[in-house]
C-alpha cells in the first residue's frame, strides 16, 4: 500500500463527506475530491507537508470555494433558480425510526452560514481538532470555537429543543 | 446539543470513489523538471531579478540626447559670472588700498570712502 492509498484510506470519506456538505453536489464534491488527491500525486517530496490533516482539508475548502467561483456567473435567475436546482444529496444517514429526525437536521445544517455550517461538518463528522479547523479556515482558534457555538445554538433554536 | 449531532452518521462514499481518485492521481502526468524549477519562488525572483537588470543596462546604453545651442549658452553664462567674480574681487581689492592709503589721523574714515 503506498502513501496515496494511506492517505486515501485516512482522509478519503472524511474530505469527500466535508466536500458534499460544502458544496451539495456529489459530481462537484468527486471533482474535488479527485484534484485534491491529484495535486498530492504531483508533489514533490510527501514529507514537505508537516500536518496533513490541514493540508488536505485547506487543499479541498479551496477547490471548493474555486468550484463555487467558477459556478456563480451561470446561476439562473433568482425567480427559476429554486425550482431547476437538484435537490442536494444526502449527508447523514440514520435509522429508519430516525429519518424524519436526519431530514430535519440536514433542513437545519443547510439553512447555517456557509462559515458556521463547515465548522459544524469539520468538528462533528470529520472529526477534527478547533486548532485544525482555525489552520484549514485560517482564523484564530477562538474564532472557530464560536463559530462552533453560534452554529450549535441556530441548530437548537431550528430544531426546537 | 452536540450530543444529538452525533447520533447521526457520515453517509459513506459512493462504491467505486476510491478506485477512480486514485487511479486519476497515479495517471497524473507529473510536473517536468523545467516546471518545478519555475515553481521554486526563489528562481521566479531570481529571473525577475535578472530581467530587471537587463532592463536596466540596456537603457543605460542608450545617448543622452543633447542641445548644443542649450550646452553653449550656458557655457555663456558660467564665463559670465566667472568674469564678474574676478573683477568685483578686483575693485574691492583697489577700494580697501585707497581706503588704507587714506586713512591718516585727519583723514576721511573707510565708511567716507564707500
Amino acid at each position: 500500500m503506498d502513501f496515496l492509498e494511506r492517505t486515501y484510506d485516512t482522509f478519503g470519506a472524511k474530505l469527500y463527506h466535508y466536500l458534499l456538505g460544502t458544496l451539495r453536489s456529489a459530481a462537484d464534491a468527486e471533482d474535488a475530491l479527485q484534484t485534491v488527491f491529484v495535486k498530492l500525486a504531483q508533489r514533490e517530496r510527501d514529507d514537505e507537508i508537516e500536518d496533513l490533516t490541514s493540508y488536505l482539508f485547506s487543499a479541498a475548502r479551496n477547490e471548493a470555494i474555486r468550484i463555487r467561483g467558477r459556478k456563480r456567473p451561470t446561476l439562473e435567475t433568482p425567480e427559476e433558480a429554486p425550482d431547476r436546482r437538484p435537490a442536494p444529496p444526502d449527508l447523514l444517514q440514520a435509522t429508519e425510526d430516525r429519518e424524519v429526525d436526519r431530514h430535519k437536521l440536514e433542513a437545519a445544517l443547510a439553512v447555517l452560514p456557509e462559515e458556521q455550517r463547515e465548522v459544524v461538518l469539520l468538528k462533528v463528522w470529520e472529526g477534527l481538532t478547533f486548532r485544525e479547523i482555525a489552520q484549514v479556515l485560517g482564523v484564530p482558534q477562538d474564532t472557530a470555537a464560536s463559530r462552533y457555538r453560534y452554529a450549535l445554538e441556530k441548530l437548537k433554536t431550528t430544531l426546537g429543543e | 446539543m452536540e450530543e444529538h449531532l452525533y447520533e447521526f452518521q457520515r453517509r459513506p462514499a459512493p462504491p467505486g470513489l476510491k478506485e477512480r481518485i486514485l487511479a486519476a492521481a497515479r495517471a497524473a502526468p507529473r510536473p517536468r523538471l523545467i516546471d518545478k524549477l519555475w515553481n521554486r519562488k526563489s528562481l521566479a525572483a531570481v529571473a525577475a531579478g535578472a530581467l530587471a537588470s537587463f532592463g536596466l543596462y540596456t537603457l543605460s546604453l542608450q545617448p543622452i540626447p543633447v542641445d548644443l545651442n542649450v550646452a553653449q549658452r550656458d557655457l555663456d553664462r558660467t564665463k559670465r559670472l566667472a568674469t564678474q567674480i574676478v573683477d568685483s574681487w578686483r575693485v574691492d581689492g583697489v577700494r580697501r588700498a585707497m581706503v588704507a592709503r587714506l586713512s591718516g589721523p585727519n583723514e576721511l574714515l573707510p565708511e567716507d570712502v564707500r
